[in-house]
């Protein structure tokens, strides 16, 4: 038992350090074939190491400010994959990127960054003070500013200002409300635990919310080197999903799911209708309504919406890297995308991961708010119709590169069928443990 | 009473602009101090108290420094705005919270974060958007001074050192515009 526990603490941190050694291995290493070797061992032992974690016994369940619970389970399980699937697109799509020459400083320390990341992200997702949570995500947002520090020029530098005064302005708010909600436990009232919980929500929320945002209107995501940029797509958004859902365990919480629900459907509407038209808008689309369909399912606040959430997490982190990179070749190279596979693959429809969660999730707000369950009913209709009958639609393409198709195979077998049937007792107890409002199930 | 006729002064210094950003955040820095300090009796921990007033008043010395050559200049809307929403915030506070004697110091501290919300989103220079999130940050560092929250001091420190890195390069960079 007792070396049972041992274990269970040696990979419960280890998933923090391992990444940490990794990016020191990176930055010192001299020889660059070396360097990629390393990087992709290290982050295949990080899947491994997260994978044990899944399964190995649970040892603290509420210390001073980290916990070992399924939801930090999942994540870091998530956050691996990611990790993983980055790496080998990047290899895949652009092996440049990883085999530059030793003078390049910028790239080597890119892909130090992208380490570095991983650590403060794992660290993010297990924490359990929303201080030190806000602590961690700002620790994130840094190492992108930095990052789009490393690309020289006048542009970047205006958006990385704008994008963390914005961020900042955001995290105020819920800093403020966390202290509202502390200052509230002696005296309740509930007018200021609503006022409170608004402003967590606008501030945790739009944080979140403005992934998309910046994707396309600050364009952080493009200034930023390749091989941190796609593995940003996902690790930008997890930890704050991770922390919204969190926050259904701070006490004198009030979730207002109605209000940020209509907000999300207001922001979703005005993305989609901004970048209609453009030539890119499939792929930019799927992330922006990944990412407000995970936050409605999180803001709805029942069992079944926060198990639409799991899967839907699932799902954005396979999909947004493989977004990104398509999103870039198009957009720097005029590359047609003939190949229609990856067309199915982005359109975030056909993974039946997806494809459950948008049902469960339907169910859900049918019986919720019923306008909200029929305009997202409308938008999959419309998104199908745009999808299949707008344009030609050939499935099997003879120039598909066959290893690039293998690759979409693999992505669409993993978080159809691979990952709900690994982590479905997973994501049931997430559901059960972290939900206020009882479901309709149980 | 005198901790709210400070903090009151406070938000005067908020919405009232000096000629140049620098003295405004020098200023403003140290009536947060004072404010805390003088606030140091009602906190359960005095020591934070006085560790956060160093805090803003080094803050305060440290953007003198970086926003000397800067240009400062707000205009009318800003300024309309900017009171609307102070009134919109204390009135929503003072709505909300139960008459207490911590009421009205809540509310100002509440409005002058919004002030600083507005400052660093829509201002156009550096100088007033620096500014903005340092009014922010006070109010935030006041607050968490007066209350003693460990694990917030510590986020907020850590705010604040970056945000000084932050506002030493842009300025550095983009400043002359």
């Amino acid at each position: 038992m007792l070396i049972s526990e041992g274990l269970a603490r040696l990979f419960f941190w280890s998933c923090i350090f391992w990444p940490l050694i990794g990016g020191i291995a990176v930055v010192t290493l001299e020889y660059p074939h070396i360097r990629v070797r390393i990087h992709h061992g290290f982050l295949i032992v990080l899947l491994l190491l997260t994978g044990i974690a899944v399964i190995s016994p649970r040892y603290m369940s509420n210390t001073l400010w980290v916990s070992d619970d399924d939801l930090t389970r999942f994540a870091r399980f998530l956050v691996a994959i990611g990790g993983v699937m980055s790496a080998y697109l990047l290899q895949y799509w652009y092996p440049q990127t990883l085999r530059f020459s030793n003078q390049d400083k910028r790239l080597r320390w890119a892909l130090a960054l992208q380490h570095f990341l991983l650590v403060v992200v794992m660290l993010c997702v297990a924490v359990n003070n929303l201080f030190i949570a806000l602590l961690c995500l700002f620790v994130i947002l840094i190492i992108f500013i930095i990052g789009a520090g490393l690309n020289p020029g006048y542009s970047n530098l205006n958006i990385g200002w704008t994008f963390f005064r914005i961020n900042l302005a955001l995290f105020s708010f819920a800093f403020l409300g966390r202290l509202l909600l502390l200052e509230n436990n002696l005296t309740i009232t509930p007018t200021i635990s609503y006022i409170s919980s608004v402003l967590l929500d606008l501030g945790l929320g739009l944080g979140a919310g403005l992934f998309p945002i910046c994707f396309m209107q600050l364009r952080l995501v493009k200034e930023l080197p390749l091989s941190l940029g796609i593995i940003s797509t996902f690790s930008m958004t997890l930890p704050y999903f991770i922390t919204l859902i969190r926050l259904n365990k701070v006490p004198a919480y009030m979730p207002v799911s109605l209000f940020m629900i209509f907000l999300s459907f207001v922001t979703l509407f005005v993305l989609v209708m901004e970048i209609r038209g453009k030539h890119y808008n499939y792929l930019s689309i799927t992330s922006v309504f990944l990412t407000n369909l995970v936050l409605m399912s999180i803001f709805s606040g029942y069992q079944e919406g926060l198990y639409a959430a799991g899967l839907f997490m699932v799902a954005l982190v396979i999909l947004n890297p493989l977004s990104y990179i398509i999103e870039r070749r198009i957009n720097s190279e005029e590359f047609s995308l003939q190949s229609s596979w990856l067309k199915l693959a982005l359109s975030g429809l056909p993974p039946f991961g997806i494809f459950t969660a948008l049902l469960i999730l339907l169910g859900c707000f049918l019986d919720f708010i019923p306008l909200a369950g029929c305009i997202l009913f409308i938008l999959i209709i419309w998104w199908n119709y745009n999808l299949f009958c707008n344009r030609p639609f050939n499935l099997f393409v003879k120039e598909t590169n066959n290893r690039a198709m293998w690759i979409i195979w693999w992505c669409i077998l993993l978080q159809t069928l691979f990952l709900p049937f690994l982590l479905s007792n997973l994501l049931h107890n997430i559901s059960t443990q972290f939900t206020i409002i009882p479901g309709f199930s149980g | 009473m005198l901790l709210t006729l400070l903090i009151s002064a406070l938000l005067l210094m908020t919405i009232g602009m000096l000629t140049s950003p620098a003295t405004q955040c020098l200023m403003h820095g140290l009536l947060t101090a004072l404010c805390l300090l003088d606030g140091m009796t009602l906190s359960p921990m005095p020591q934070m108290a006085v560790f956060c007033s160093v805090i803003a008043v080094l803050g305060g010395i440290l953007l003198n420094g970086i926003l000397k050559f800067q240009r400062y200049q707000l205009s009318s809307k800003e300024l309309f705005f900017g009171v609307c929403i102070i009134l919109f915030a204390i009135t929503i506070m003072t709505y909300g919270i139960p008459p207490s004697i911590s009421r009205l110091e809540f509310s100002i501290l509440f409005a002058i974060i919004m002030v600083g919300f507005l400052y660093s989103i829509l201002g156009k220079t550096i100088a007033v958007q620096s500014v903005g999130t340092s009014y922010i940050l006070n109010a935030l560092l006041l607050m968490v001074g007066l209350k003693g929250y460990l694990s917030a001091l510590v986020t907020l420190l850590v705010f604040y050192v970056i945000f000084w890195g932050m506002a030493f390069w842009m300025t550095k960079r983009l400043g002359h515009q």
